[in-house]
C-alpha cells in the first residue's frame, strides 16, 4: 500500500514555506493505476506536520511524504523520479528519458524549473495572489509582484524559444520536466493568462499538457483548491 | 574528444562538478568563463546557457546545464568507475536523490544567502548587511539541526555511504566555514562536524580547493 501525505489546506499563512504546489497532485493520479494506493491529508492549519508523529518522518515538517511500509521518503523531486523509476513500465513513454543523455537533458529542465521557475519566481508570485484574495481579501502589492513578474517573463522567452526547437522541454517527448510545471501553469493561467497566452508556443504547450487526461483527474480530485 | 567543463573557481556550483570529476577518476578540460566581465552574458554562451549560469558540461554532441543534472549525469555515466556515488538499491538511490534535494532546498539558499553577504559582497566593495546574515542564519541553524540528528544515527547523509548528497554540501560549506568564517554553527554540532571534518578531507576536495587560492 503506498500511502502519500498531502496537504488538507493547501495555503497556511503562518508557515508560507510549507505551501506545495508541484507535482505529487499529478503524479498520483499514476501511482493511483498501479497499486494500493491512499491519499492521506495532513492538516497543515492545525499544525499536524509539527507533531513528533509527523517530525519523525520529515524532520523538516514538509509535505508530499511518500510512506510505503516502513519506507520514507521526502522532497517532492525525490519522490516523483521514485515513483517514476519503480513504476516505468505503467507510465507514459520516455518520462524520464530512454538514454543517458535524455536522462540528463530531462533533469536539466526539471532542475530548470526548480531554480529559474519555482523558488526565484513562480512560487512567491502564487503567494503574494493566494494571500491577497484568499486570505487577507486585498488587492495585489504591486511592488511585489512587478520583479516577479519579469522573472517569470524573462523565463517564459526562454522557454518559448525553447519550445520552437522541440515539442516538449527536454525533446519531443512529454516527461517529468513538463509534469512537474503543469500545475503552475494552470496557477498562472487563472491570475495573469497573458504570460501564457502572449506566447505561441508556450500556449500550445500549456494546451497540450493540461488535456491530458491525468491532468484532469488531478484537477476533479483536487476540486477544493481556491480557483477564481 | 572529451568532457569539457565551462565555469569559474569563483562559482561552488562549478566547483561542485570538478570535485566530483576528480572522484570518479574522469579527465576533463576546464575552460575558464570571466563572471567578473560577464562573459557568461554574451549571445555565444546563451546559445548554450539561456540562463547565463555556470556550469556548462560538453561532452560529444551533449551540452548540458545545471549542476545536479551535470552530477547525476557523470555519476551515472561513469559509474563503476571511481567512487560510487548514487547508492546501491533503489530505495538507497532514493534516499541520496532525497538529500541532494534537501541540499537544494533548505542548506544551499541560506547558504548562498549568507556567502553572498559574507563573502561576495565585501569583494565587491559593498557593505554585508547584517540583517539578511542574521536571519539566513537563523534559517540555517535550523536545518543543521535537523542535520545533527540524521548524522548522529548515520556517517553519511543518505546512510553509511558517501554519496552526490553529501558530495554537494562540499564548495558552499567551505566558502560559509573557511572563507566566511562561519564555523561556530559547525562546531557546536559534534556530529555535524565531524561529518564536515570526514568529507572535506577527501582527496578530490582538497585538489581542487588548492586550485581556487
Amino acid at each position: 500500500m503506498i500511502r502519500i501525505l498531502e496537504p488538507y489546506i493547501p495555503l497556511c499563512p503562518e508557515h508560507p514555506e510549507q505551501v506545495y504546489l508541484v507535482c505529487p497532485p499529478a503524479l498520483r493520479t499514476w501511482a493511483e493505476q498501479v497499486e494500493d494506493f491512499e491519499l492521506v491529508k495532513v492538516d497543515l492549519a492545525a499544525g499536524e506536520q509539527l507533531k513528533p508523529e509527523f517530525l519523525a518522518i520529515n524532520p523538516f515538517a514538509e509535505i508530499p511524504v511518500l510512506e510505503w511500509g516502513d519506507f520514507h521518503l521526502y522532497e517532492s523531486r525525490a519522490i516523483a523520479r521514485y515513483i517514476a523509476e519503480k513504476f516505468k513500465e505503467q507510465g507514459p513513454e520516455n518520462f524520464l528519458g530512454k538514454t543517458l543523455e535524455e536522462r540528463a537533458v530531462v533533469y536539466q529542465w526539471i532542475e530548470s524549473e526548480s531554480h529559474q521557475f519555482n523558488d526565484s519566481a513562480f512560487s512567491p508570485w502564487v503567494m503574494e495572489y493566494y494571500l491577497a484574495y484568499y486570505e487577507e481579501k486585498r488587492p495585489v502589492r504591486e511592488e511585489v509582484i512587478a520583479p516577479l513578474r519579469a522573472r517569470l517573463e524573462k523565463f517564459f522567452d526562454r522557454v518559448e524559444a525553447r519550445l520552437s526547437k522541440s515539442k516538449f522541454l527536454a525533446g519531443e517527448y512529454y516527461t517529468m520536466a513538463d509534469m512537474n510545471i503543469a500545475p503552475s501553469l494552470w496557477h498562472i493561467m487563472n491570475f495573469e493568462p497573458e504570460l501564457i497566452t502572449s506566447r505561441k508556443h508556450v500556449k500550445a504547450w500549456y494546451e497540450i499538457l493540461t488535456s491530458r487526461p491525468t491532468f484532469k483527474k488531478m484537477l476533479e480530485a483536487d476540486a477544493g483548491w481556491p480557483l477564481l | 574528444m572529451g568532457i569539457i567543463v565551462l565555469g569559474s573557481y569563483l562559482s561552488p556550483y562549478t566547483l561542485r562538478v570538478l570535485i566530483e570529476l576528480e572522484e570518479l577518476g574522469v579527465d576533463y578540460e576546464l575552460k575558464l568563463v570571466n563572471l567578473k566581465q560577464g562573459e557568461h552574458r554574451t549571445p555565444e554562451f546563451l546559445k548554450m546557457q539561456p540562463f547565463g549560469q555556470v556550469p556548462v558540461l560538453q561532452d560529444g554532441e551533449l551540452t548540458l546545464f545545471e549542476s545536479r543534472a551535470i552530477t547525476r549525469y557523470l555519476a551515472e555515466k561513469f559509474d563503476g568507475q571511481g567512487t560510487p556515488l548514487l547508492g546501491k538499491s533503489m530505495k538507497e538511490k532514493a534516499l541520496v536523490n532525497q538529500w541532494v534535494e534537501v541540499e537544494s532546498q533548505n542548506y544551499d539558499r541560506p547558504l548562498i544567502s549568507i556567502v553572498e553577504q559574507v563573502v561576495w559582497t565585501p569583494s565587491w566593495g559593498k557593505t554585508t548587511n547584517e540583517e539578511i546574515v542574521a536571519a539566513e542564519m537563523a534559517k540555517l541553524e535550523k536545518v543543521l539541526d535537523i542535520y545533527e540528528v540524521q548524522l548522529t544515527n548515520h556517517k553519511y547523509l543518505a546512510g553509511d555511504f558517501f554519496s552526490l548528497a553529501d558530495l554537494g554540501h562540499l564548495p558552499g560549506t567551505h566558502l560559509l566555514v573557511n572563507i566566511g568564517k562561519k564555523g561556530a554553527i559547525f562546531a557546536a554540532r559534534p556530529h555535524l562536524n565531524a561529518w564536515w571534518e570526514d568529507i572535506s578531507s577527501r582527496p578530490s576536495f582538497k585538489k581542487i580547493m588548492a586550485k581556487t587560492s
